[in-house]
């Protein structure tokens, strides 16, 4: 572990792994979101969307990564589209409960008192989604990042999945853990220093004491 | 009908309106409502509970579609709505609850509606703290922040003790009266319709229609018990015929 953090290589390809988390995550969160606040508020949408939303739950992330190295190429695009389709579901189906318990009465209010989309959106809209949006982002990262080192160690030249994937053809334990040991401590640190910050924020109003 | 300067005026004629049911069938919840509010006048909306009193509000307020029939409010209009349930948003503080919903108001005028209700020490309250009370009031100077020029009220004083209804009445009647609102209040209660109203309006079991539409010609100051006899007994006669 030592040898490989002295050489620059470890976080060279932790921060390449890093990257790539960001990235799948970004994208999931985001498509996530919107898809997911359009099938709860209308029926239509729903409708149209829910076949595929169940599908690509149950689809296989291998089976998605392989299509995705297979069509698109072996290359960045694939690999970051790969892991964000594969979570892309499970954002779906979350945010969707929240949308689904969205208050009409506040909207009401948004309405008789002609509140603009961005108030609405920010004041009206986001606060109700916020948990959703949280345990969403929760379940999501810890996905993201398991299925970030299978997409690296199939068709990537480095990361810390590529990594693992050569200790694994080394049959070598150390430069395994050495790989594994601190990418739990990073992960870790992201839930405590990002996530779990985030969900005390939105949620401060409901703890005030009278 | 429109004449120059008439911001405040409201008219209604509502021919009918229905509204889905759970089955997928509708029903018709109001028959034929006409009327007209001057500028700065109150009235009081009475009828049976379930009605249609609140539907009625609703469709004035654009928040349900008329049907057959057309609310006309004046051109500048700016209407505020205290619904009844005071429906603040729980995740913003009482002054921001306020500022959202008017983003124009200036400091002062914020500050003087907050002080004329009471609420000036409550301003960083989250509404989850505050009492039923206090987030009625809340929900009355979010309507008056956006300075408007009629005022709908959906049984604002509902579920509060006798004195703390009364009080807050005289605060909301101080601030119609310096601003010169007009106002339709929702009540079920006759004493308060006779306090605070410059005419009644009495609706009838669903399909709600207008049966009655009652001037007090007595000033506000003066109406002790026996001046308003007859109105009160005017007004009874009508809810009991219904």
């Amino acid at each position: 572990m030592v040898t490989e953090a002295r050489s620059g290589v470890l976080l060279f390809n932790l921060a390449a792994t890093l990257a790539r988390v960001a990235a799948a995550f970004i994208l999931a969160m985001g498509f996530g979101t919107v898809i997911g606040v359009l099938m709860g508020r209308h029926r239509a949408v729903d409708r149209i969307a829910d076949t595929w939303v169940v599908i690509l739950l149950n689809l296989p992330a291998l089976v998605i990564i392989v299509l995705a190295y297979v069509w698109v190429g072996l290359n960045e695009v694939a690999a970051i589209g790969a892991v964000a389709l594969n979570k892309l579901p499970n954002a779906i189906v979350t945010v969707r409960e929240g949308a689904r318990a969205l208050d009409r009465e506040l909207d009401e209010v948004a309405e008789v008192f002609r509140m603009s989309h961005w108030v609405r959106l920010r004041h009206v809209l986001l606060p109700q989604l916020a948990p959703y949006i949280a345990a969403a982002a929760r379940s999501g990262l810890s996905l993201v990042w398991k299925i970030v080192l299978v997409v690296e160690l199939m068709g990537r030249s480095n990361g810390v999945g590529f990594e693992i994937g050569v200790a694994f053809h080394l049959f070598d334990i150390r430069l395994l853990l050495a790989y594994a040991i601190p990418f739990v401590i990073v992960m870790l640190a992201i839930e405590t220093l990002l996530v779990q910050p985030f969900e005390r924020h939105v949620a401060r109003w409901r703890f005030r004491p009278a | 009908m429109s004449r120059a300067g008439d911001s405040g005026r409201l008219e209604i004629a509502v021919e009918s309106l229905s509204l889905p049911q759970g089955s997928g069938a509708s029903r018709q919840i109001l028959g034929s409502i006409r009327f007209a509010l001057g500028i700065g006048e109150i009235a009081a909306l009475a009828g049976p509970s379930g009605c249609g009193k609140t539907t009625l509000l609703r469709a004035i307020a654009g928040l349900i579609g008329l049907q057959d029939g057309h609310v006309r409010l004046p051109k500048d209009g700016r209407l505020g709505f205290v619904f009844q349930e005071p429906r603040l948003l729980p995740w913003r503080d009482v002054e921001t609850n306020v500022r959202l919903a008017a983003p124009e108001a200036s400091d002062s005028e914020c500050a003087a509606i907050f002080a004329a209700l009471e609420l000036t020490e409550h301003r960083r309250d989250f509404p989850a703290s505050l009492s039923l009370g206090l987030a009625r009031r809340v929900a009355i100077a979010r309507a008056f922040a956006i300075r408007p020029n009629i005022l709908l009220l959906d049984e604002p004083f509902v579920s509060l003790d006798t004195a703390l209804a009364l009080r807050l009445r005289q605060e909301l009647m101080a601030l119609i009266e310096a601003r010169n609102v007009t106002s339709l209040i929702v009540t079920h209660d006759v004493d308060e319709a006779i306090a605070l109203a410059d005419r009644v309006l009495i609706l009838s079991n669903r399909p709600a229609r207008l049966i009655a539409n009652l001037p007090i010609a007595i000033p506000r100051s003066e109406r002790d018990a026996a001046r308003t006899a007859p109105i009160r007994a005017a007004i009874m006669t009508h809810l009991s015929t219904n």
